[in-house]
């Protein structure tokens, strides 16, 4: 029986150069691209608490404030953007908008040196709010808040 | 080599894709914040995993496709809420703590230095320093367990969202 040598498979080889210059550019662009978004983007230089920035979940479930007062009704979920001028999403529910601080406040969007959102809160069709969060641009991301309304429907 | 560069450019074709439809959402601190601990996470399991079976082939490819994997399986909940309309859920943080992460003191910067220090552990490992590479991708594991152990408690009422120091409690009103 004819026998063969299995050759071994050859062995890598790094070295400390370029692994090193490897290991640098990987944390360097990482690091340019991070700067870049903290720099440019107006969540990140705006929002005070990141975290709850676009949760995308229905973390609270208490009687909206003033809700009756923001002209809402029962039966119908609703949205309620707290900004001082901004253009309201495509979505199917009550929308209304208010600049007020003292709705601000008592929807914590009002940040500590006085600004007025620009976020939303989304209450349910019992007058409960379910979500809220500071948003930039909202009328931008009806999609986003289509499917956290779809989801506060009673199954 | 092939294997290393294929896998490098699926790889970032994907981090491209994924950014590209986080912006759309305007949620890239989720992406940075989600895809950096995944990355991270996945070095760390790769050079653990490599320090124990000292395989003689070059790490490189199954560096790029750890911390793909990594970083896919810490965006789960991010994938479900795009392809299938899933709003988040707090049992999601079986996928890489996916909530609780969003909650860690300065959480980008604590995500970035994780993922640094996996790059390190991983490079150490490239150069056959097992042990040591062993012992730098534990760190890893010891700064996301730290992160979550001193993360705020997630608030359930607008009173523990005005508590935030940064929120309006602190604002002193117009008549």
């Amino acid at each position: 029986m004819a026998t063969h040598r299995v050759a071994p498979e050859p062995r890598y080889e790094a070295t400390v150069g370029s692994v090193a210059a490897a290991a640098v550019v990987v944390l360097a662009v990482t690091a340019a691209l991070l700067g870049a978004w903290l720099r440019t983007d107006p969540w990140a230089q705006g929002d005070p608490t990141r975290g709850l920035q676009q949760l995308d979940l229905l973390y609270l479930d208490e009687p909206a404030p003033r809700y009756e007062e923001l002209g809402l009704v029962r039966g119908r979920p609703a949205l309620l953007l707290v900004c001082s001028a901004c253009p309201r999403p495509a979505v199917d529910a009550q929308v209304v908008l208010s600049s007020d601080p003292a709705v601000a406040r008592d929807y914590g969007l009002l940040t500590a040196d006085g600004r007025v959102g620009p976020g939303y809160a989304l209450i349910n069709e019992r007058g409960r709010v379910r979500y809220r969060t500071f948003d930039a641009d909202a009328a931008a991301h009806a999609a986003e808040i289509a499917v956290l309304l779809a989801a506060m429907v009673p199954s | 080599m092939r294997r290393l560069l294929i896998a490098a450019a699926l790889a970032l074709a994907g981090e491209v894709y994924l950014a590209l439809r986080y912006a759309e959402f305007g949620a890239l601190f989720h992406y940075w914040l989600h895809g950096l601990w995944g990355m991270a996470a996945g070095l760390a399991v790769a050079v653990l995993w490599r320090s124990a079976r000292s395989p003689q082939t070059g790490p490189g490819a199954q560096l790029v496709v750890a911390a793909a994997v990594g970083r896919l399986l810490f965006a789960v909940p991010d994938v479900l809420f795009l392809a299938l309309d899933t709003p988040h859920a707090g049992w999601m943080d079986v996928f890489g703590a996916h909530i609780s992460l969003h909650f860690v003191p300065a959480p980008v910067a604590w995500a970035y230095a994780a993922f640094a220090v996996a790059v390190v552990a991983a490079a150490m490992g490239a150069l056959r320093r097992r042990r040591p590479a062993a012992g730098v991708a534990v760190g890893v594991v010891i700064m996301l367990v730290t992160g979550l152990a001193v993360r705020q408690p997630m608030p359930r009422t607008l009173d523990d969202v005005r508590g935030d120091s940064e929120i309006a409690w602190s604002c002193t009103l117009p008549p």
